[in-house]
């Protein structure tokens, strides 16, 4: 194993978009940091900047105005860099799949490694989902 | 010399992108300039596509905080449209859900509002305080965020009664964690010196930016949706609108802060009447609602953020014509116009935070010198950690005193 | 203020211009004709102290309805003043100078609906800043079939990519 998978897999620091989302996502994903959950005990820590993190959770159908945002961000991302989706929205699009302003789930747009359904999943579910991503490195 | 600092769109601790361009001279910001819409996602269409019965479902995806309080608007527009009134026994019910959304609201808000001055006990605290009301929702309701409780004339499921107790017990254990916070918030003398006096929005300026729920009373401007346009239960039950008069940051969190008694109060009152009821029927949930005829409504209700305003415009079909949604951060983000501005850069993150829009800090935060085109890139965690390192400042300062 | 009093003055002051509507207790409905829509806006807000809410546009086949939001909170209702701007170009005066908190909602009703809101501070899109089609304002009445379309489409999205530009895909890394 390299040094640089072995440092991910041991301590993978995650960084949230939200790309149009509800806040209902993010509002779970901070909470699975947070005492009840507290993920910060396995070392995943939520951090301020994409050129620092490992994993990046997205989460939300992707807006228009978002999308070359995104896009950047994705190119800023150091690499490798696993990518989870969370949220039925940012899996299929959801209930906004019609909406005019609405540009496709995220893996229309850029590679993604995990889905983890729900909306919004909970906090377990959300672990699970980190869990079974690092498994496969 | 006048330089810019532009905050946004992206915001990795929370909640919606948003982009502010703060004009800075020197440490003072001077003008602030905000783009919204990252995540426009064209709800009023979507919402004129669907069903009257669907589009509950819908709106209650507008903000996942505000779960309960987007569909309560709505449901409120259509019955006034169509002039019924719903069983009393889904008043209360409604009211309980609404108001323990309110009360995971305003937590969440003071966790975060701790983290951004870089005490992260609070946020810890609050947080860990806020789960057992997700549980009770998740007990009651069946998902710990998106209730779909609201149906047009009542509800869509009733409480069992079995549930009551627990509603109770947690209500009590969470009265007492309250009164801890609060005596947290309101004795600690770093928070004091950094809130205070803070991002102040007085009364005049709350009413010509039209300033709503929190950020409006604690300015002394006394605007509260259950009081003034009773619906439902509330005309009946009896809770105090909390009002502060300084319109800083530190007042803002009292008021939040004291809501959560009142929350707690109401959720009582109504548990009381439900148990005087006795087990309820079907026909006690819900009222026979058929064609919505021609005509408009209005609806509104009190969110956590403050007033949420739906209108509704029926052509006699099974869409609604017209369904317009004001959610009250739309008028609450605009008073950071005025209220950031002749502050320092390291406050406008606090008090961009204290409307509780959902603030938004940054994927990347760079400082441009307009005249010299220097620029300096910090990330948002900079950002916050600015905010940190300047309370962490005062502590010592007050220390040595 | 109470509704009666209310509505007695109103119609002192500005007469034929306005038709009072009381659909329900606590709805007041007023329709004012063009000219006299920012002098009504200034006698609710400054002389009556009504508190300002929020605006709605409905695009109609002939024009735009605008409707501006006045709750009387301590009487308990909603006062709504409306006006009918007619097509094509519809314009009227702005009443963000007189209220400040009008500024974005009129900038809304601008984006969704083209209405020029003349004297505006500061008139360009809110929600949609930079990356909109061109002429593309998604409330009007002409583009009812684009949603239309867009609610049916399935995967083949060749009529939506038409308007609006195939997505780019993402490449590997």
């Amino acid at each position: 194993m390299s040094l640089t998978l072995k440092a991910l897999k041991k301590s993978p620091w995650v960084f949230h978009v939200n790309t149009g989302a509800c806040n209902n996502c993010d509002i779970e994903i901070l909470d699975a940091l947070t005492p009840r959950f507290d993920l910060e005990r396995f070392g995943i820590v939520l951090v301020g900047s994409i050129r620092h993190a490992d994993v990046l959770l997205i989460s939300g159908p992707v807006t228009r105005n978002i999308l070359p945002r995104l896009k950047r961000l994705y190119d800023q991302a150091p690499k490798p860099i696993k990518v989870i989706v969370v949220g039925a929205c940012g899996c299929t699009c959801g209930i906004f799949k019609d909406g005019y302003n609405i540009i496709g789930p995220v893996d229309k747009h850029i590679p993604v490694d995990a889905y983890v359904p729900g909306c919004p999943p909970k906090p377990e579910t959300l672990i699970a989902g980190v869990v079974k991503v690092l498994s496969t490195l | 010399m006048v330089k810019k600092i532009p905050i946004g769109p992206f915001h990795p601790i929370l909640e919606e992108p948003e982009f502010f361009e703060l004009h800075v001279d020197g440490e003072k910001v001077v003008k602030i300039d905000m783009t919204i819409g990252w995540s426009h996602r064209g709800i009023e269409i979507l919402s004129e596509h669907k069903t009257w019965d669907q589009v509950p479902f819908l709106v209650e995806r507008i903000c996942g905080i505000c779960s309960c309080s987007h569909p309560y608007a709505y449901v409120k527009a259509v019955e006034d449209l169509l002039q019924v009134e719903v069983p009393k026994r889904a008043q209360y019910l409604r009211a309980i859900v609404a108001e323990l959304e309110r009360l995971h609201s305003h937590l969440l808000w003071t966790g975060l509002a701790g983290h951004f001055i870089g005490y992260n006990t609070v946020f810890m605290w609050t947080w860990k305080y806020r789960e057992p009301v997700l549980d009770i929702l998740e007990a009651t309701t069946g998902n710990r965020n998106h209730y779909a409780m609201m149906r047009i004339g009542g509800v869509r499921r009733d409480i069992p009664t079995g549930e009551y107790g627990n509603i109770r017990k947690m209500l009590d254990d969470l009265w007492e964690k309250n009164e801890l916070l609060t005596g947290a918030i309101v004795d600690d003398p770093v928070i004091h010196a950094r809130t205070k006096g803070v991002g102040i929005l007085d009364k005049k300026h709350c009413r010509l930016y039209g300033a709503l729920g929190p950020t409006a009373r604690s300015g002394g401007y006394d605007v509260d949706a259950r009081r003034d346009h009773p619906i439902d239960a509330y005309p009946e039950l009896d809770f105090d609108v909390i009002v502060c008069q300084n319109g800083d940051v530190f007042d803002k969190a009292v008021v939040r802060q004291m809501e959560n008694f009142e929350s707690i109060k109401l959720i009582r009152q109504c548990l009381d009447k439900l148990e005087a009821m006795g087990p309820g029927t079907e026909e006690d949930l819900c009222l026979e609602i058929g064609e919505i005829p021609p005509g408009e409504g209005i609806g509104v209700y009190e969110a956590p953020r403050g007033e949420v305003l739906h209108y509704i415009r029926s052509n006699g079909k099974n869409m609604p014509m017209r369904h317009k949604v004001r959610a009250p951060s739309f008028n609450n983000i605009l008073t950071n116009e005025h209220s950031v501005v002749g502050n320092t850069v390291a406050d406008a993150g606090l008090i961009t935070a204290a409307v509780d829009p959902c603030y938004s800090c940054t994927e990347r935060v760079g400082r441009v010198d307009v005249d010299s085109g220097d620029r300096y890139m910090m990330s948002e965690g900079d950002l916050i950690r600015l905010s940190q390192e300047k309370t962490e400042q005062i502590r010592k300062e007050l220390e040595g005193n | 203020m109470q509704k009666e009093e209310l509505k007695k003055k109103i119609a002192e002051k500005f007469g034929e211009k306005v038709t009072i509507d009381e659909r329900s207790e606590k709805r007041v409905y007023i329709y004012v004709e063009n000219d006299i829509w920012v002098d009504l806006a200034d006698f609710l807000f400054n002389d009556m102290d009504i508190r300002f809410d929020t605006g709605v546009g409905l695009d109609d086949r002939d024009g735009v309805e605008i409707m501006f939001f006045f709750p009387v909170d301590s009487e308990h209702y909603f006062v709504t003043i409306k006006t009918f701007l007619k097509k094509p170009n519809p314009a009227i005066e702005s009443i963000s100078n007189i209220i400040p908190g009008a500024k974005w909602i009129e900038r809304e009703i601008y984006e969704m609906y083209e209405v020029n809101f003349l004297n505006h501070p500061d008139l360009r899109p809110v929600l949609r800043c930079d990356t909109r089609p061109k002429d593309f304002y998604p409330h009007k009445r002409e583009n009812k079939d684009e949603h239309e379309m867009a609610r049916r489409k399935n995967d083949g999205d060749d009529r939506f990519n038409e308007i609006w530009g195939k997505p780019e895909k993402g490449k590997n890394p």
